[in-house]
C-alpha cells in the first residue's frame, strides 16, 4: 500500500467531476484496504473479488454523496455495505462453498510483505493469520465488520460509526463482544497457535 | 462468553474502550482506580490487549489484482436509454397509468357506441354551434351585397353531417325552385372557394344556415315552406360575437342583427329592387359523390343598405376536403394510449429494477 496519498481531495474533487483517471489513483490507494475488508468479512477469495470490485464502482456512481471527511471510512462504508448485501442475497439464495472456506491453503491471499520474514516466520504467520479469520469469520457480520474496521483497518471510533452507519455506543458495544468473542475463539485453538501468540484464560 | 463471571458486560466494554482510549476523563480515572485495586480486572484487561494485539497482528492482505474502473464499468447498459433515477420511474409510471386509464375509458366508450362519431344525427348540437360560429362572415356578405347563394344541400355524409336534422329536405329544394327565377349577377365577387378548402367541417353547415336565415325574409311566398329553416337561421344569427372572429368578414361588415333588418326590410318593399340569386351547380374535384346543391334563394338587401350598385359576391360553397383520418385518428387513439401506456410501465419497471440491482 502506498504509504501517503497526496492531494486526496485534489484527486475527490476531480474524481466527481468525472475524471476517471483521478479516481483509479484512489482505487489503487485502498484497494488493498476494501479488499482486505472485504476478503475478512466475506471470508473467502471469490466473494471478496466480486464485492470490491462492486463496491469501487458504486463508490465511482454515488461520489457526488461525499461530504468531505475521512473518504477512507467513506469508502469502507460503501465496501461494507456491499458486503452485507451479498451475504443478505446469500441467506435467500445459500450456495455452496466446500472448495473455497475460510482458512482453506489456498484462500488467505498474499498478505502485505512484511519486513524480510523467514520461512518459518511466514508459516508462522500465515497459520496465525488462518486462525484469526476463522475466528473473525464466526462472529455475527456486523461484530464482525466493526472489529476489522478497528482492530484491522485502524479506523477510530468516530470513524468506524460513520462507516458503520451506527452510533458510538453501538460501535463500543459491538467491538467489545466482538473482541471477547475472538479472545474465547482463539482460546480454544490456542495450542495452533505460536506458543508467544496463546493466551492465557482464566484457567492458566 | 466472560471467563470472570464478576464481571459485568460494561466492565469488558469499558476495558475495551480503555484499550483504545476513547473513553473520557472521568470514565478512564474511574477505571484506572478501579485497576489499581483490582487484580482481575488487570488480567482481563491483559488479555484483551493480547487478543486485540493478535487480530491487528492480521496484516492487510494486498489485493489479488488491479481494481481501477474502466469506462464500460461506469457506463449504464447501451440499451438503456432511460435514465434510472427514482423521479424517472415515478414519471414514467404515472404517465402510463394515466394513459391506461384515458385509453381504456376511450376503448369503453368507442365499444358502446360504435357509431356515435359517424352519426349524422349524432352530433348536431356540435355541429350547429359551429355552423353559429362559422355563418358570421357570410352573413357579413349577404348584407354588404347582392349575393349570389349557392347552396349546396349537403346529404347525409359519414363525416360531415347536414344541418340540423329537423329541418325537412324537400322545403329547401322548393325554396331552390322558387328563387331562381331571377337571376341577375354582376360584378360577381366569388368568394373562392380555396378559401373553403380548410375550413372546419361547421363550414359547410354555416353555409345551410345562411340557406336558412335568407330563405323567409327574401320571399314571402314560399314562407310555409321555409317556415321551420326560419328560426333556425334566426338562430344561428342570434351569436354574432362569436361569428366576429371569422376569418373572411369583410370590412365594414354590419353584425347579423342587421342583416336581419335588411331582410326583412326586403320583405317589406317587395320585389322592386330585387335580384336574383342564381344557384348554379359546380362540380368540385373533393365534392362528395352524394353531396348536390339544391338550394338557390333570393335575397334582396334593402336599398338603404345598397345605395350604390351593389357587387354580387357569389358564394361557391365547396365541400370542404375533410381529412377521413379523423375518423381514423379516433379508431386508433384508445388502442394507441393503452399501447403507449403499457410501455411506459415496463420503461418504469426496468428502470426500477436496474437501479435495486445497482444498489
Amino acid at each position: 500500500m502506498v504509504s501517503n496519498l497526496e492531494n486526496e481531495a485534489g484527486l475527490i474533487r476531480s474524481a466527481q467531476r468525472g475524471s476517471l483517471d483521478a479516481f483509479n489513483a484512489l482505487v489503487l490507494y485502498y484497494q488493498d484496504n476494501v479488499y482486505s475488508l472485504t476478503y475478512r468479512i466475506m471470508g473467502e477469495s471469490a466473494a471478496a473479488d466480486d464485492a470490491t470490485q462492486e463496491a469501487f464502482i458504486s463508490a465511482y456512481r454515488h461520489l457526488k454523496d461525499y461530504r468531505g471527511g475521512s473518504f477512507k471510512s467513506w469508502l469502507l462504508r460503501i465496501a461494507t455495505n456491499t458486503c452485507y448485501d451479498e451475504l443478505r442475497r446469500r441467506k435467500r439464495r445459500p450456495i455452496s462453498l466446500l472448495d473455497d472456506m475460510p482458512g482453506a491453503e489456498s484462500d488467505d491471499g498474499p498478505a502485505l510483505p512484511a519486513d524480510s520474514p523467514t520461512p518459518e516466520q511466514a508459516a508462522q504467520q500465515n497459520e496465525l493469520n488462518r486462525a484469526i479469520q476463522n475466528c473473525i469469520q464466526s462472529l455475527q457480520v456486523e461484530q464482525r465488520s466493526v472489529l476489522i474496521l478497528s482492530d484491522i483497518e485502524g479506523l477510530s471510533y468516530q470513524e468506524i460509526a460513520e462507516s458503520a452507519g451506527v452510533n458510538l455506543g453501538t460501535v463500543k458495544s459491538r467491538l467489545s463482544r466482538a473482541r471477547s468473542g475472538v479472545r474465547q475463539c482463539l482460546q480454544a485453538v490456542r495450542e495452533l497457535l505460536p506458543s508467544e501468540f496463546r493466551l492465557k484464560s482464566a484457567d492458566d | 462468553m466472560s471467563t470472570q463471571p464478576n464481571l459485568t458486560e460494561q466492565d469488558y466494554e469499558l476495558l475495551s474502550t480503555y484499550l483504545d482510549g476513547e473513553l473520557n476523563e472521568g470514565e478512564k480515572a474511574a477505571l484506572e482506580t478501579r485497576l489499581a485495586a483490582d487484580e482481575q480486572l488487570r488480567a482481563e484487561l491483559e488479555a484483551l490487549r493480547q487478543t486485540v494485539a493478535l487480530v491487528s497482528s492480521v496484516r492487510l492482505i494486498r489485493a489479488p489484482r488491479n481494481y481501477a474502473l474502466t469506462a464500460n464499468m461506469i457506463q449504464s447498459p447501451r440499451w438503456l436509454v432511460f435514465p434510472t433515477t427514482t423521479a424517472f420511474s415515478a414519471l414514467a409510471a404515472a404517465a402510463a397509468l394515466l394513459l391506461i386509464f384515458f385509453g381504456t375509458t376511450l376503448l369503453i366508450g368507442q365499444s358502446t357506441a360504435p357509431l356515435l362519431n359517424s352519426s349524422p344525427l349524432a352530433s348536431n348540437f356540435e355541429r350547429d354551434q359551429e355552423a353559429q360560429v362559422a355563418i358570421q362572415p357570410t352573413l357579413a356578405n349577404i348584407q354588404a351585397t347582392q349575393v349570389d347563394v349557392y347552396g349546396g344541400e349537403v346529404t347525409a355524409s359519414t363525416v360531415i353531417p347536414p344541418f340540423d336534422g329537423a329541418v325537412p329536405q324537400p322545403e329547401v329544394a322548393v325554396a331552390t325552385g322558387f328563387f331562381s327565377e331571377e337571376s341577375s349577377s354582376e360584378q360577381a365577387a366569388t368568394l373562392i372557394p380555396d378559401a373553403l378548402e380548410f375550413a372546419p367541417p361547421g363550414a359547410l353547415t354555416a353555409i345551410s344556415g345562411q340557406l336558412q336565415f335568407a330563405a323567409p325574409t327574401s320571399q314571402p311566398t314560399p314562407t310555409q315552406a321555409v317556415e321551420p329553416l326560419a328560426a333556425s337561421g334566426a338562430a344561428n344569427a342570434a351569436s354574432p360575437q362569436e361569428a366576429a372572429s371569422g376569418e373572411d368578414v369583410q370590412e365594414n361588415a354590419p353584425d347579423a342583427a342587421m342583416v336581419d333588418e335588411a331582410a326583412l326590410a326586403a320583405t317589406d318593399t317587395g320585389s322592386a329592387d330585387r335580384e336574383a340569386v342564381t344557384a348554379t351547380s359546380t362540380e368540385l374535384p373533393t365534392a362528395s359523390p352524394t353531396q348536390s346543391p339544391t338550394a338557390t334563394l333570393t335575397y334582396t338587401p334593402s336599398p338603404a343598405f345598397t345605395s350604390t350598385p351593389p357587387p354580387t359576391a357569389t358564394i361557391v360553397p365547396t365541400t370542404a376536403p375533410i381529412p377521413k383520418t379523423v375518423g381514423n385518428v379516433e379508431n386508433w387513439l384508445a388502442p394507441g394510449l393503452l399501447l403507449l401506456g403499457i410501455l411506459l410501465l415496463v420503461v418504469a419497471g426496468v428502470t426500477t429494477w436496474i437501479r435495486i440491482r445497482r444498489r
